[in-house]
């Protein structure tokens, strides 16, 4: 996690974060949050490992659901602590940085629906355009680059290295 | 003689002239990679290792490409300490307090050098630290029975959940977050599917390569963007030629030797990292030499010790990682993941007796990265300065595209990037919530581990849970586990100092 110092020297500490001392009230909701999708985590967790059952294979004492369930209990042990003595609030993105990084969420995850069916060379270059414009590239390079970056790689991966890349819709080489 | 015989044989495997090729290529794009803001080793070692499998190369040539990466990358970031006053990652944070000092001063290249310089003559130490403590250390393992096994995955545990910070409960809910997602694929004992949700392709598990990638390298683009969108900027200073006198380094060379000591014993200890060593060497440096208060001001000592002895721990940390597997930072991490995915598991075997071809090319392969490193960066350090002018409308999705192929080339399968997505928004929010990354890796690489040799103790045992505790080897390696994770909070709060802060700090960021 190099780039906590790297790019934001400023995000560190100092917003309201106390590392030991339990901050009231709304100031602990973000790790009473995690705790919480934690606490879910673990109970669904340790739930579904009782219903795992190895006692048609002779193995001893100790069957595949044993560990998962201590795991599980862990857990949830931890998840409650988090809930019960949160830290400060983390620093938060604005809305507007919050709006990209959700839009590059979602074509990231769009881009391993479509990658095979349409390509790695279309889907890449779609999706470097769109983050480009995202950052207002000036699309005289930006067109170009896209396109030419991921045909590249695609040439250089399909034909020097023992990997291929989803041909789709423009081919491949 | 043995020994020398050994590390011989790794020189002669290393320096073949395709492996010394790859040594170069490696330590090239390391650099190059340590140098672009916000990526540093750990996503560089975990985006290019898949890639790296598609050169179809040896075991021997892999590691010898991905420790070239690591070393460079290592050193790409002390560049950004000195130029940019932006550590690439948590070990050259020291370094920026007189590196940065000195680039403002216009002596950049006498920094860069001595950073250089130092680095290679703690890499040579630590190579013949290795030589001595590897071997017999890891003859230890060999009277490892299954419930020792199991505490020393335990004790890797508690190390990595250490590493991470300020909250000792946010790093033992990440690695068990990991152990969670060990899970998930068939149980190899008894055939029992866990946690597919139906999916056939999550039968064979969790690729940790797929995660690791999502964790570190997508997280760390979400990461950048938001610092760009909020229009965080960095100046850096300019190196014109890198150059050091002998009078310089005759000034430095007590520090470098001094760093290079207390960085390999740092790094010997489990769960004390590089980042830890360079404050210590910077700290004890400050106390020895710094009578005219130049310290923090642009010493040249300043910058030599920290390097040093961050170089000397990472190559100290190789000995508890090569012999007991246990990582000292989030790249060691993802090191020890490639080592066991190609069936090389330290700790649960004497490593430098079944497979010594690999293990002493790895470590004759680092020394050799050092060497190159000395000489690459003198004539190419204004090129790699200019990577940091590369726009971040292109460097962001570059680094997304190659993440997808590295990801894709695992299983080719798309699944696989949806996978990896998730996880980089889970990675995203978890550095958000200052909950460590690396822990969750180390839950996922040795879950398995830990489940195996827990249900063979169990077996051997009869079900007698006390197995775990019998004998004094199982018992020193739990004191030890409890002892990394909360000696640090207890010696805090005794002495309440800012270092500790610091060391905090640093840690957050493995």
């Amino acid at each position: 996690m190099s780039d906590e110092t790297s790019t934001t020297p400023s995000t560190t500490p100092d917003n309201g974060h106390s590392s030991d001392g339990t901050p009231s009230g709304a100031a602990g909701w973000s790790d009473r949050v995690l705790g919480l999708v934690c606490l879910a985590i673990a109970a669904w967790y340790t739930a579904e490992a009782r219903t795992f059952d190895g006692t048609a294979f002779a193995t001893g004492p100790v069957g595949p659901k044993t560990m998962p369930t201590g795991v599980g209990v862990l857990f949830g042990l931890l998840a409650l602590y988090l809930i019960l003595k949160p830290d400060g609030p983390p620093r938060w993105p604005t809305r507007q940085a919050s709006w990209q990084i959700g839009l590059v969420v979602i074509s990231s995850y769009i881009y391993g629906r479509v990658m095979e069916p349409i390509g790695f060379i279309a889907a890449s270059a779609v999706m470097m355009a769109v983050i480009g414009l995202l950052f207002r590239a000036p699309p005289k390079k930006l067109v170009p680059l896209s396109v030419l970056f991921p045909t590249l790689l695609a040439f250089v991966f399909n034909n020097w290295l023992e990997l291929r890349l989803p041909a789709g819709w423009w081919g491949g080489f | 003689m043995l020994l020398a015989f050994n590390i011989l044989d790794g020189f002669q495997a290393a320096l073949t002239p395709e492996n010394l090729a790859l040594a170069l290529a490696g330590c090239l794009l390391g650099t190059l990679i340590g140098v672009l803001p916000g990526i540093g080793p750990i996503t560089g070692v975990a985006i290019l290792f898949p890639i790296t499998l598609t050169l179809g190369l040896d075991d021997a040539a892999t590691l010898i490409l991905l420790a070239s990466v690591y070393y460079g990358s290592q050193y790409g970031g002390s560049t950004t300490s000195i130029l940019l006053n932006v550590p690439g990652e948590a070990s050259s944070v020291v370094t920026t307090l007189d590196g940065y000092q000195m680039a403002r001063q216009g002596r950049a290249g006498q920094a860069l050098a001595i950073s250089a310089i130092g680095s290679f003559i703690a890499g040579t130490a630590s190579v013949l630290g290795l030589m001595l403590f590897g071997p017999p250390l890891s003859e230890v393992t060999t009277k490892f029975q299954s419930p020792e096994k199991f505490m020393v995955v335990i004790l890797a545990f508690a190390t990595v959940s250490s590493l991470a910070g300020k909250n000792i409960f946010k790093g033992l809910l990440a690695v068990t977050f990991g152990v969670i997602l060990s899970t998930v694929g068939t149980d190899l004992q008894t055939g029992v599917v866990r946690y597919t949700f139906g999916e056939l392709k999550l039968q064979e598990g969790m690729d940790f390569v797929i995660i690791a990638i999502g964790l570190f390298a997508v997280s760390e683009v979400l990461t950048l963007l938001e610092d760009t969108v909020h229009g965080e900027t960095v100046v850096f200073q300019k190196a014109e030629r890198i150059w050091v006198t002998f009078k310089e380094f005759t000034f430095s060379l007590g520090a470098i030797i001094r760093g290079s000591v207390i960085g390999f014993f740092v790094g010997l200890l489990p769960g004390t990292g590089a980042s830890v060593a360079g404050f210590m060497s910077y700290g004890l440096e400050k106390r020895i030499s710094d009578t005219d208060g130049t310290f923090g001001d642009g010493d040249i000592r300043g910058v030599a010790a920290p390097e040093s002895a961050n170089n000397a721990a990472a190559g100290g940390s190789l000995v508890p990682l090569l012999t007991l597997g246990i990582p000292g930072s989030g790249t060691t991490a993802v090191m020890l993941g490639i080592l066991i995915s190609m069936g090389i598991r330290p700790g649960s075997g004497n490593v430098f007796a079944e497979t010594p071809e690999l293990i002493w090319t790895l470590i004759a392969s680092m020394y050799i990265g050092n060497l190159v490193l000395l000489l690459l960066n003198f004539p190419l350090v204004k090129l790699f300065v200019k990577i940091l002018e590369i726009p971040p409308w292109f460097l962001m999705p570059m680094i997304l595209v190659i993440s997808y192929i590295g990801v894709y080339s695992v299983n080719n399968s798309g699944l696989d990037i949806t996978i990896m997505t998730i996880f980089g928004v889970v990675g995203y929010l978890f550095r958000k919530l200052e909950v460590p990354l690396a822990p969750i890796l180390m839950g996922l690489i040795l879950g398995d581990d830990l489940e195996q040799n827990f249900r063979r103790s169990l077996v051997a045992s009869r079900g007698e849970y006390a197995t775990f505790v019998d004998g004094w080897l199982n018992i020193l390696l739990l004191l030890m586990a409890v002892a990394v994770l909360f000696l640090p909070q207890i010696l805090s709060r005794i002495r309440g100092t800012n270092i500790n802060e610091e060391f905090a700090d640093a840690g957050a960021e493995v």
